[in-house]
Protein backbone atom coordinates (compact mmCIF):
# COMPACT_ATOMS: atom_id res chain seq x y z
CA UNK A 1 0.00 0.00 0.00
CA UNK A 2 2.80 2.25 0.66
CA UNK A 3 4.62 1.70 -2.53
CA UNK A 4 1.28 2.44 -4.39
CA UNK A 5 0.86 5.86 -2.14
CA UNK A 6 3.79 7.02 -2.79
CA UNK A 7 3.79 6.67 -6.78
CA UNK A 8 -0.20 7.22 -6.83
CA UNK A 9 0.74 10.38 -8.96
CA UNK A 10 2.67 8.48 -11.73
CA UNK A 11 -1.06 5.71 -11.79
CA UNK A 12 -2.55 9.34 -12.09
CA UNK A 13 -0.69 10.34 -14.99
CA UNK A 14 -1.10 6.84 -16.79
CA UNK A 15 -5.36 7.56 -16.55
CA UNK A 16 -5.91 4.73 -14.23
CA UNK A 17 -7.42 4.88 -10.51
CA UNK A 18 -6.37 2.65 -7.92
CA UNK A 19 -9.27 0.65 -5.98
CA UNK A 20 -7.73 -0.98 -2.74
CA UNK A 21 -9.97 -3.64 -1.20
CA UNK A 22 -9.60 -5.42 2.34
CA UNK A 23 -11.00 -7.56 4.62
CA UNK A 24 -11.68 -4.95 7.81
CA UNK A 25 -15.10 -3.30 8.71
CA UNK A 26 -16.38 -0.36 7.55
CA UNK A 27 -15.14 1.59 10.41
CA UNK A 28 -11.86 0.31 10.60
CA UNK A 29 -11.03 0.48 7.42
CA UNK A 30 -11.95 4.39 7.01
CA UNK A 31 -10.28 5.23 10.34
CA UNK A 32 -6.91 3.30 8.91
CA UNK A 33 -7.53 4.72 5.22
CA UNK A 34 -8.34 8.76 6.83
CA UNK A 35 -5.23 7.94 9.08
CA UNK A 36 -2.85 7.30 6.52
CA UNK A 37 -4.52 10.09 3.97
CA UNK A 38 -4.51 7.19 1.28
CA UNK A 39 -5.39 9.50 -1.81
CA UNK A 40 -7.07 6.50 -3.63
CA UNK A 41 -10.14 4.69 -3.39
CA UNK A 42 -10.83 2.24 -0.68
CA UNK A 43 -13.22 -0.14 -0.37
CA UNK A 44 -13.90 -2.38 2.76
CA UNK A 45 -15.17 -5.98 2.08
CA UNK A 46 -16.43 -7.46 5.37
CA UNK A 47 -18.15 -9.51 3.99
CA UNK A 48 -15.68 -10.97 1.46
CA UNK A 49 -17.84 -10.68 -1.37
CA UNK A 50 -15.89 -9.21 -4.08
CA UNK A 51 -12.12 -10.61 -2.97
CA UNK A 52 -14.63 -13.81 -3.17
CA UNK A 53 -15.67 -12.93 -6.69
CA UNK A 54 -12.29 -12.64 -7.75
CA UNK A 55 -10.64 -15.60 -5.78
CA UNK A 56 -8.59 -13.99 -3.78
CA UNK A 57 -6.67 -17.19 -1.99
CA UNK A 58 -6.97 -17.25 1.92
CA UNK A 59 -4.34 -19.29 3.22
CA UNK A 60 -5.50 -20.74 6.50
CA UNK A 61 -1.94 -21.63 7.75
CA UNK A 62 0.51 -18.96 6.33
CA UNK A 63 -1.83 -16.58 7.95
CA UNK A 64 -3.88 -15.52 6.04
CA UNK A 65 -4.92 -13.59 2.66
CA UNK A 66 -2.85 -13.81 -0.17
CA UNK A 67 -2.22 -10.00 -1.75
CA UNK A 68 -3.51 -10.03 -5.19
CA UNK A 69 -3.32 -7.15 -7.84
CA UNK A 70 -5.49 -6.58 -11.37
CA UNK A 71 -5.94 -4.14 -13.90
CA UNK A 72 -9.19 -3.88 -15.62
CA UNK A 73 -9.08 -2.02 -18.75
CA UNK A 74 -11.60 0.39 -20.03
CA UNK A 75 -13.38 -1.51 -21.86
CA UNK A 76 -13.67 -3.71 -18.70
CA UNK A 77 -11.74 -6.63 -19.47
CA UNK A 78 -8.82 -8.52 -17.27
CA UNK A 79 -5.59 -7.18 -18.57
CA UNK A 80 -3.21 -8.47 -15.94
CA UNK A 81 -3.14 -10.36 -12.55
CA UNK A 82 -0.96 -11.23 -10.08
CA UNK A 83 -2.09 -13.46 -7.04
CA UNK A 84 0.74 -13.20 -4.31
CA UNK A 85 2.00 -16.61 -3.02
CA UNK A 86 2.98 -15.08 0.39
CA UNK A 87 2.01 -11.48 1.77
CA UNK A 88 5.28 -9.87 0.47
CA UNK A 89 4.43 -11.29 -3.43
CA UNK A 90 3.23 -8.25 -4.33
CA UNK A 91 3.55 -6.91 -7.87
CA UNK A 92 6.16 -3.96 -8.71
CA UNK A 93 5.08 -0.85 -9.23
CA UNK A 94 7.02 -0.53 -12.74
CA UNK A 95 5.47 -3.61 -13.91
CA UNK A 96 2.08 -2.13 -13.24
CA UNK A 97 3.08 0.94 -15.10
CA UNK A 98 4.34 -1.32 -18.16
CA UNK A 99 1.36 -2.73 -19.00
CA UNK A 100 -0.54 0.47 -18.16
CA UNK A 101 1.78 2.30 -20.79
CA UNK A 102 1.20 -0.89 -23.23
CA UNK A 103 -2.88 -0.52 -22.55
CA UNK A 104 -2.58 3.35 -23.53
CA UNK A 105 -0.82 2.96 -26.67
CA UNK A 106 -4.03 0.37 -28.08
CA UNK B 1 -21.96 -15.11 -7.30
CA UNK B 2 -20.52 -14.72 -10.75
CA UNK B 3 -19.09 -17.98 -13.66
CA UNK B 4 -16.49 -15.37 -15.10
CA UNK B 5 -13.15 -17.12 -14.77
CA UNK B 6 -10.63 -14.57 -13.54
CA UNK B 7 -7.85 -14.79 -16.62
CA UNK B 8 -6.70 -12.10 -18.97
CA UNK B 9 -8.90 -10.87 -21.50
CA UNK B 10 -12.08 -12.17 -19.88
CA UNK B 11 -14.57 -9.37 -18.71
CA UNK B 12 -13.58 -8.33 -14.66
CA UNK B 13 -16.74 -9.26 -12.71
CA UNK B 14 -18.71 -5.85 -11.84
CA UNK B 15 -19.24 -5.02 -8.16
CA UNK B 16 -20.41 -2.41 -6.01
CA UNK B 17 -18.98 -1.38 -2.27
CA UNK B 18 -19.14 1.45 -0.03
CA UNK B 19 -16.12 3.47 -0.14
CA UNK B 20 -14.29 4.86 3.40
CA UNK B 21 -16.02 8.48 2.15
CA UNK B 22 -19.57 6.63 1.87
CA UNK B 23 -19.34 6.72 -1.62
CA UNK B 24 -20.83 3.98 -4.02
CA UNK B 25 -18.49 2.41 -5.85
CA UNK B 26 -18.92 0.37 -8.84
CA UNK B 27 -16.28 -1.09 -11.14
CA UNK B 28 -18.47 -0.63 -14.06
CA UNK B 29 -19.04 2.78 -12.90
CA UNK B 30 -15.13 3.29 -14.55
CA UNK B 31 -15.72 1.79 -18.01
CA UNK B 32 -14.74 3.82 -21.03
CA UNK B 33 -12.66 6.12 -19.04
CA UNK B 34 -10.19 4.91 -16.60
CA UNK B 35 -7.88 1.73 -16.37
CA UNK B 36 -8.43 0.35 -12.96
CA UNK B 37 -5.70 -1.26 -10.41
CA UNK B 38 -7.79 -3.79 -8.79
CA UNK B 39 -5.91 -3.95 -5.33
CA UNK B 40 -6.91 -7.05 -3.09
CA UNK B 41 -5.10 -6.23 0.52
CA UNK B 42 -4.37 -8.87 2.84
CA UNK B 43 -6.02 -6.88 6.00
CA UNK B 44 -4.16 -4.05 7.99
CA UNK B 45 -4.46 -5.54 11.16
Amino acid sequence: MAQLRQEYQEFVKRGAEIIAIGPENSKTFADWWHEHEMPFIGLPDPEHSVSKLYGQEVKIFKLGRMPAQLIIDKKGRIRYKHYGNSMSDIAENDELFAKLDQLNTE
Amino acid sequence: MSDIEIIESNPAPDFELTDSEGRKISLSGYKGNKNIILIFNRGFI
